[in-house]
C-alpha cells in the first residue's frame, strides 16, 4: 500500500500554487506506482485535476494552446492534432497503454520521473544498496564516477515537442512565464535527479501553426505497448527551420542541432548527400546520447536501434514535407 | 477415425462463464470471519547472515497481531516441491532462516488486522545482515574457489551428476564422419502466472488447519505440511478455488506454511498475498542452463553419436532441480546407437528455480534444435528431412529410455506445417533487399508431462444421481488449462451422457480422492485414464443392479454403444444410464451407484509437435520482426480440440517471451535481480505478435484415454528453436544464447505511423 | 488517521465511503465496495488485470487514488451483468474459448467494452491495440481476438 500522506485538491492554480510543499497530482499513472515504491516521499499532496483552466485546448491560425491536463487519448485522437501535427500525435499514441493514455496527462508525460533500475525499485529492494542521488544520497549507481544521477528521461511527447518547438506556459514562484520546452525540460531534469522537490505549475503547451503534417515521430520500444522507449526521435519543420530531436538517451531530449544545420545548409542539393547526411546525424546522436544499463537490451542494442533515426529522415522526405532528399 | 459423441467435440469450459462474469472465486476473493493478513519479510540481499532481529517497535503498531522469526518456528529441512517423495529431492530449506541464501529468501512473518498494519509493522522490524559472497552464474558456481552455497550438501555446487547412456559415445564419435558441437546458454525466465501467488489458512481451536490456495500438487502440499507442522494428514484439509495459472509456479508450496503458523500464532484465518516483486523473485524461476552438446554424423546423414552435457542454475535450494535436469535427458526424440547425457544441478545465490512448463526439455531443445540446423546447413540437407529420417517411430525407443513410442504422427505434422508454409509463401514470398532479410526456420520436439513419467498416479469417483447425471470427483486441480472440462468429456463418453450431465469437484484433499498432482496437461492422460476406469466400475454396478433388478443371469446385461442390454429370457430391452439410475434409486431392489477407479501410470506417452518460424531482420537496426508462426501437435486424440489450440497458441507466446524478450537479469553493481516488475520483465503483449497457425493432426494413442496424449507443456518447446533458427539463416550469424535480446532489438507490429503504415 | 469522503458512482449505485487518502481506486472497488470481480495482477499498471471504465474510459484503477475517483463513475464486471443476463462480449468469451485462467478476463472484457462502445466494428489491428494495456499469459491472445470480432460481429447483427 501507499504510505500515508496529506491530500488537498485545489481548484485553482493559484490553490495549487500555495501548497508550497505539495507534489501535484495529474492523472497519476506515473506517480502512484512511484509512491508505492517509495521513490517519491510525499507529503502532501495536491489533487490538480479539478482546475478547470489546465484542460483548455484551444486552436486558431497562429497558434495552438494544449492545456496540460489534456489526457494522452484526447491528444492522440483529436482530428485537428493529427493533422496539425502528426508527431505530437503519434507520440502521444505511443506512451504505455490505452489504460495509461486515458489517465495520463500532456502535462503530467512532461513531468514524468526519470528512470533506473537501481532506484525504480521498492524500497526493499534498495535497502541493500547504498542511496543514490534520486533518492537522497552521492552517489550513481550507474557510474560511480559521476557528480550526477545518469537516469534517463524517457517521454514519448516531450521529444515530439521539441522538435515541434513548443512553449511552455507555466507558474512557478516567479509567477506566470512562457519558456521554451527545452528549456523547461531541463531543469526539471536536473531537479529530478535528486531529491529535491520541484514546485512548478505548467498550464499548458504553446505550438506555433507550422501548417499542416509537416512532422514526423519514431519509437522504438522492446515491446509496442506498455513500455518505455529504447529510443524515439521526431522530425518538423517550424516556419523555415528543420527541427530534429531524439530522446530516450539522455537525461533529456537532445536537439539534433549541428544535423538541423546541415539539412537547412544544403536544402536544395541533399540529393546526393545522402550518406554523409546519415554519418552526421548517427555521429551526432551519439555524441548527444548519455547511455546507462538499462533491462532487457544491450547498450550495443541500443546504438543500433538508435539508426532508425534514419528511416524516420527517410520516410519523412518520401511524404514531401521537407524535400529533404529528393 | 474414432466415432466420439463426446470426446473431439469442443464443449465450453464448464466454469468460463463465472469467470466470465467476474464472479468466479480465487483465492484472494474469499473472505473469512476474524480473517488478518499476514506479510514475509524476506531478505534483500542474495547471501548474508542475520546479525540481529529486533521486532520491539513493530508490536506497537496499532492492529499488530503476532511476528514469527526464525527461532519460532519449525527448523526442520524440507524440499517444497510438489514430486512424490524421492530422494532427488533433497531437502536444503527451512521455513524462515537466519542465514538468507538468495534474493528474497524469508526472514520472518508479521500478522495484523489490515495489509497496511502488517507493512507498517514490518517496516518496524530491524534486522541487520553481515552481507557474505555470493555467486549467480553457473560458470562462477564451479570455479575452484567459489563460495560454497550448501557446505552441508555439496562442497563444489554441484547438488548432483545425472547420467544416462546408451551404446559407447567414444566409439560412436571415432565412426562418424562430421562432429559438430557447441555451447549454448537459455536464461532463466519467470512464470508471470497473473493471479498473484497468495494462500488463506485457517489453524482452527480443534487443531485441524483448511487451506484455500492456488496449488497444482495439493496431496503432496499437504504431506509436506504434515511433516513440517507435525500434523496427520487427515488434519490439514487443502482446497484449490479457481486459480489464475500455474505453469509449474504453484507445483510445489510456496506460503502455505508461514500462512498456518501465523494463523496458529494469533488464532485467526491468515491471508497472505505476495506483491508481484515477490513473485518475480521470490518465488521460482525456469533453471538458467548451459549445455554443451556434441553431435556424431555419418556421411549419409544418419546421426551416429549424441554427447549432452547439461548444467542447471538451481539457485540455493533443490527443489525440483534434478528431477527438472534428469527429465531433459530421455527426450532425445532420435535413434541415436550412442548417447550420453549427463544432466548437472547447480547450487548458486540465484533466486530458486523451480518447476516451469517444458521442465528441462524446453532448455535442451533449444541447443539441439540449433545445432542440427545448423548440421542440416553444413551439409545442405533439408532441416526437415534430415531430422525425420533420423526420427524415432512408433515401436521404437529414445535413447537411453525403455518405454517404446506407441504413437507417432510426425510426418504428418511437417506435411500440414509445409501446407500452411506453402500458403503464406504464396501470399507473401520471402523477402531479401538491402535492408531487410526474411527466413524461416524449424524445430521439432516432444515432451512427456508427469511426475517423472513412472509416478503418476490419479483416481475418480463417480456419483450417480437419481436422474442419471453423475457427480465426478477427482482430485486433480485445474489450474487454468481445462483438466475439470476435458475429465467431464471423457466421462460423459464414457457413459452415454452429455457434458453437461457431469458436475465435477475437484482438488480438495477433504472431498475428493488422491492424485500425484498437475503437472501440466498431462491431467488429461493420467486422470483420464482414472476417469474411464471409473467409469467402467459405474458401468459394472449399473449391469449388477439391472440383473439384480430384472433377475437376469450374468451375462445377460451388457452395455454397448451408450445402452445397457438387457437379453434375458424374462426381458428384452436397452436402457440409458438415465433410464438405469431411474430404475435404480428407489424401491425394494434399488441401490447407490458409486464407482470408483485409480490408475498408475506406466509411462507418460509423449506428444509432438513441429513449428516453423519466419522473421524478419533489418540490417539498419539489427531488429527481429516474427511474421509468422506454425505450430501443428499430435497429441494423440484432441479431447476438446479448441482447448488444445489455445494451449497451443499459449505456449507459442510463451514461448515467444522466452526467447525474444523475457529474462531474470543479474545486475554484477547490486549483486542481485533487478527484475522485479512487469515493466522490467517484458511478457508479449498483442501487439508484439506474429500471425500465429496452429494445427492437430489425428493420432492415438493407444494407452490413453479415447487415445489422448497430453498437450500444455509441448508447445512452448519448439518455439525458440524455430526462431532462432530462422534468425540464424536470415543473418548468417551463430546464437548461442536466448534471450536474443543482449543481440537484437525485438520489434513488433506497431500500427500506423502518420502515414498509415509501418515505419 | 483522518478519512476522507468518497462520493462515487459504481455500476449506476451512488455509494459514499469513508476512506484513506492512501487507498486506490482498486482497493476501493475490492475492498470497500466488496466487488471482487477487478483483479490484482501487478499493482503498479503493466498487466491491466484492474481495467475499469473510469467517466467512460478504462484506466488501471491500482493506479487511481479513490480520492481522485471523487464525484466520478465507475464501471466493473459486475456491471455488465447486473441485470441478471449475461452480456455479448461476455458470451463470447465463453463461447470463444478465450478464457483458460480467467485471471485477465474481466480486465479484458472491460477493455474489449470501452472499445466497441466507441468502434462497433473494429478491424483486427484495432482490438490488439485496445487489448495492448491487458496482459494475459495462458491464451496467447489469438481466442481473446476472436471473441471480440465475434462480440461485434453479434452486436451488428442484432442491432
Amino acid at each position: 500500500m501507499i504510505q500515508r500522506f496529506d491530500y488537498v485538491c485545489a481548484e485553482s492554480p493559484g490553490d495549487a500554487l500555495k501548497e508550497t510543499n505539495g507534489t501535484f497530482l495529474a492523472g497519476g499513472t506515473d506517480i502512484v506506482p512511484l509512491m508505492k515504491c517509495e521513490v517519491k516521499h510525499i507529503e502532501r499532496l495536491v489533487n490538480i485535476n479539478e482546475i478547470r483552466e489546465l484542460r483548455q485546448f484551444t486552436l486558431d491560425e497562429e497558434e495552438v494552446f494544449i492545456g496540460a491536463m489534456v489526457t494522452l487519448t484526447e491528444l492522440c485522437t483529436h482530428e485537428a492534432i493529427a493533422e496539425l501535427y502528426p508527431a505530437l500525435s503519434f507520440a502521444a499514441r505511443c506512451v504505455a497503454s490505452p489504460q495509461i493514455r486515458n489517465a495520463g496527462t500532456i502535462g503530467g508525460n512532461i513531468m514524468q520521473d526519470r528512470r533506473c533500475f537501481y532506484f525504480n525499485q521498492s524500497a526493499v529492494w534498495r535497502s541493500s544498496i547504498e542511496t543514490c542521488y534520486k533518492t537522497g544520497g552521492s552517489i550513481c549507481h550507474q557510474a560511480p564516477a559521476s557528480s550526477v544521477c545518469r537516469a534517463i528521461y524517457y517521454s514519448d511527447v516531450a521529444t515530439a515537442l521539441y522538435a515541434l518547438d513548443a512553449q511552455v506556459v507555466l507558474y512557478d514562484a516567479n509567477g506566470l512565464s512562457t519558456a521554451p520546452i527545452a528549456q523547461v525540460i531541463e531543469k526539471h531534469s536536473r531537479i529530478n535527479g535528486t531529491f529535491e522537490n520541484e514546485h512548478m505549475l505548467i498550464t499548458g503547451f504553446r505550438l506555433p501553426n507550422t501548417g499542416k503534417g509537416r512532422s514526423l515521430f519514431i519509437k522504438e520500444s522492446i515491446r509496442d505497448a506498455i513500455d518505455f522507449p529504447i529510443f524515439n526521435a521526431a522530425i518538423a519543420i517550424v516556419g523555415d527551420n528543420i527541427r530534429l530531436a531524439a530522446g530516450a538517451i539522455s537525461g533529456t531530449p537532445v536537439e539534433l542541432t549541428d544535423t538541423e544545420a546541415f539539412i537547412t545548409q544544403n536544402r536544395h542539393q541533399l540529393s546526393g548527400m545522402e550518406n554523409e547526411l546519415k554519418e552526421l546525424v548517427m555521429k551526432e546522436i551519439m555524441e548527444k546520447a548519455v547511455l546507462i544499463r538499462e533491462g532487457t537490451i544491450s547498450v550495443q542494442v541500443k546504438k543500433k536501434a538508435m539508426h532508425s533515426i534514419l528511416a524516420l529522415i527517410e520516410q519523412f522526405s518520401r511524404g514531401g514535407y521537407g524535400n529533404l532528399l529528393i | 477415425m474414432n466415432d466420439f459423441n463426446v470426446v473431439g467435440t469442443s464443449v465450453h469450459r464448464h466454469e468460463a462463464l463465472l469467470k466470465a462474469l467476474g464472479t468466479a472465486e480465487y483465492t484472494d476473493d474469499i473472505v473469512l470471519s476474524n480473517m488478518a493478513y499476514g506479510l514475509i519479510i524476506r531478505s534483500p540481499h542474495s547471501h548474508a547472515r542475520v546479525i540481529s532481529i529486533d521486532t520491539g517497535e513493530a508490536k506497537t503498531v496499532e492492529g499488530f497481531l503476532g511476528v514469527l522469526t526464525f527461532d519460532d518456528v519449525p527448523k526442520k529441512h524440507f524440499n517444497c516441491s510438489g514430486n512424490p517423495p524421492s530422494a532427488l529431492l533433497i531437502p536444503d530449506e527451512t521455513i524462515l532462516t537466519n542465514h538468507p541464501l538468495c534474493l528474497g529468501d524469508r526472514i520472518a512473518a508479521v500478522a495484523a488486522l489490515t495489509l497496511e498494519a502488517c507493512e507498517m509493522a514490518a517496516r518496524k522490524i530491524k534486522i541487520e545482515y553481515e552481507v557474505l559472497p555470493a555467486v549467480f552464474k553457473i560458470p562462477d558456481a564451479l570455479k575452484e574457489n567459489a563460495p560454497v552455497v550448501q557446505p552441508d550438501i555439496s562442497e563444489n555446487n554441484i547438488i548432483k551428476t545425472i547420467i544416462f547412456k546408451e551404446g559407447d559415445t567414444e566409439d560412436g564419435f571415432e565412426k562418424a564422419d562430421f562432429i559438430f558441437e557447441d555451447s549454448f546458454t537459455t536464461g532463466a525466465t519467470q512464470h508471470v502466472a497473473l493471479e498473484l501467488t497468495s494462500c488463506l489458512c485457517d489453524c482452527r481451536r480443534d487443531g485441524k488447519i483448511v487451506i484455500w490456495s492456488p496449488s497444482q500438487t495439493i496431496y503432496q502440499e499437504r504431506r509436506i505440511l504434515a511433516e513440517l507442522l507435525d500434523m496427520k494428514e487427515s488434519d490439514i484439509r487443502i482446497i484449490k478455488p479457481a486459480m489464475g495459472g500455474g505453469f509449474g509456479a504453484r507445483q510445489q508450496l510456496h506460503n502455505q506454511h508461514i500462512g498456518c503458523l501465523l494463523s496458529r500464532l494469533v488464532k485467526r484465518p491468515i491471508k497472505i498475498v505476495n506483491t508481484r516483486e515477490e513473485d518475480m523473485y521470490a518465488s521460482v524461476t525456469r533453471h538458467e542452463s548451459f549445455c554443451h552438446i556434441k553431435i556424431g554424423i555419418l556421411k549419409n546423414g544418419t546421426i551416429r553419436a549424441a554427447e549432452i552435457k547439461n548444467y542447471i542454475n538451481a539457485g540455493p535450494y533443490t527443489t525440483h532441480s534434478l528431477l527438472v535436469s534428469a527429465a531433459a535427458g530421455r527426450k532425445f526424440q532420435y535413434t541415436a546407437p550412442d548417447y550420453l547425457y549427463e544432466g548437472n544441478s547447480v547450487y548458486t545465490n540465484a533466486p530458486t528455480a523451480g518447476a516451469f512448463r517444458g521442465y528441462g526439455n524446453i532448455q535442451l531443445v533449444f541447443g539441439r534444435e540449433v545445432l542440427l540446423d545448423r548440421i542440416a546447413r553444413k551439409l545442405q540437407l533439408d532441416p526437415m528431412e534430415f531430422k525425420l529420417k533420423n526420427h524415432v517411430a512408433a515401436g521404437q525407443h529414445f535413447p537411453s529410455a525403455d518405454y517404446p513410442i506407441l504413437s507417432c504422427e510426425i510426418w504428418a505434422c511437417v506435411t500440414e506445417a509445409n501446407k500452411i508454409k506453402a500458403e503464406i509463401d504464396l501470399k507473401a514470398p520471402l523477402l531479401n533487399n538491402e535492408y531487410l532479410s526474411e527466413a524461416w526456420g524449424s524445430a521439432v520436439c516432444c515432451h512427456s508431462s508427469g511426475a517423472s513419467n513412472k509416478e503418476g498416479m490419479s483416481s475418480a469417483v463417480i456419483m450417480v444421481n437419481d436422474d442419471g447425471t453423475i457427480t465426478l470427483s477427482i482430485g486433480s486441480a485445474d489450474i487454468g488449462q481445462g483438466s475439470e472440462t476435458v475429465m467431464s468429456q471423457i466421462a460423459a463418453e464414457a457413459l452415454g451422457l452429455t457434458y453437461r450431465d457431469v458436475a465435477v469437484i475437484a482438488a480438495d484433499t477433504a472431498a475428493t480422492p488422491y492424485d500425484t498432482g498437475t503437472f501440466a496437461s498431462g491431467q488429461t492422460f493420467i486422470c483420464g485414464n482414472a476417469v474411464t476406469i471409473a467409469c467402467r466400475d459405474v458401468i459394472q454396478k449399473v449391469i449388477a443392479g439391472l440383473e439384480n433388478f430384472y433377475e437376469a443371469e450374468t451375462g445377460e446385461v451388457a452395455f454397448s454403444n451408450d445402452f445397457f442390454v438387457i437379453d434375458s429370457p424374462n426381458t428384452k430391452t436397452s436402457l440409458s444410464l438415465k433410464q438405469a439410475a431411474n430404475l435404480l434409486a428407489t424401491g425394494m431392489k434399488g441401490r447407490v451407484l458409486i464407482g470408483s477407479g485409480s490408475y498408475k501410470a506406466l509411462g507418460s506417452p509423449p506428444p509432438f509437435a513441429v513449428c516453423y518460424a519466419k522473421i524478419r531482420h533489418d540490417k539498419r537496426t539489427n531488429s527481429i520482426q516474427l511474421r509468422d508462426i506454425i505450430e501443428i501437435v499430435d497429441v494423440g486424440t484432441a479431447i476438446n480440440p479448441e482447448s488444445v489450440k489455445g494451449q497451443i497458441e499459449g505456449g507459442i507466446v510463451q514461448g515467444i517471451g522466452y526467447v525474444m524478450t523475457e529474462n531474470m537479469e543479474q545486475d554484477k553493481r547490486s549483486r542481485k535481480m533487478p527484475t522485479s516488475d512487469l515493466l522490467h520483465y517484458k511478457v508479449p503483449l498483442t501487439v508484439d505478435l506474429p500471425d500465429i497457425h496452429v494445427g492437430i493432426v489425428e493420432s492415438y494413442e493407444p494407452t490413453g484415454p479415447f487415445g489422448a496424449k497430453s498437450v500444455g507443456e509441448l508447445t512452448i518447446v519448439p518455439v525458440a528453436p524455430a526462431i532462432v533458427n530462422a534468425i540464424e539463416r536470415a543473418t548468417g550469424e551463430h546464437i548461442s544464447s536466448i534471450p536474443i535480446s543482449n543481440k537484437f532489438m525485438p520489434k513488433g507490429h506497431r500500427r500506423l505511423s502518420p502515414e498509415g503504415g509501418l515505419l | 488517521m483522518k478519512n476522507i469522503t468518497i462520493k462515487i458512482n459504481i455500476n449506476n449505485t451512488d455509494y459514499t465511503f469513508a476512506a484513506p487518502e492512501n487507498l486506490t481506486l482498486l482497493e476501493l472497488i475490492r475492498e470497500h465496495a466488496g466487488l471482487k470481480g477487478t483483479k490484482k495482477g501487478c499493482d503498479n499498471g503493466p498487466c491491466g488485470a484492474c481495467t475499469v471504465i473510469l467517466d467512460g474510459k478504462t484506466v488501471n484503477s491500482c493506479c487511481i487514488l479513490a480520492v481522485s475517483a471523487n464525484g466520478k463513475s465507475v464501471k466493473t464486471i459486475e456491471y455488465l451483468s447486473q441485470d441478471g443476463g449475461i452480456h455479448p462480449i461476455q458470451q463470447a468469451f465463453v463461447e470463444k474459448h478465450a478464457i483458460q485462467c480467467g485471471f485477465c478476463t474481466p480486465g479484458m472484457i472491460m477493455s474489449s467494452k470501452a472499445l466497441l462502445d466507441r468502434t462497433p466494428h473494429p478491424d483486427d489491428g484495432e482490438i490488439k491495440e485496445a487489448l495492448s494495456g491487458n496482459i494475459c499469459r495462458c491464451t496467447g491472445y489469438q481466442k481473446i481476438i476472436d471473441a471480440v470480432r465475434t462480440a461485434a460481429d453479434n452486436s451488428c447483427r442484432s442491432s
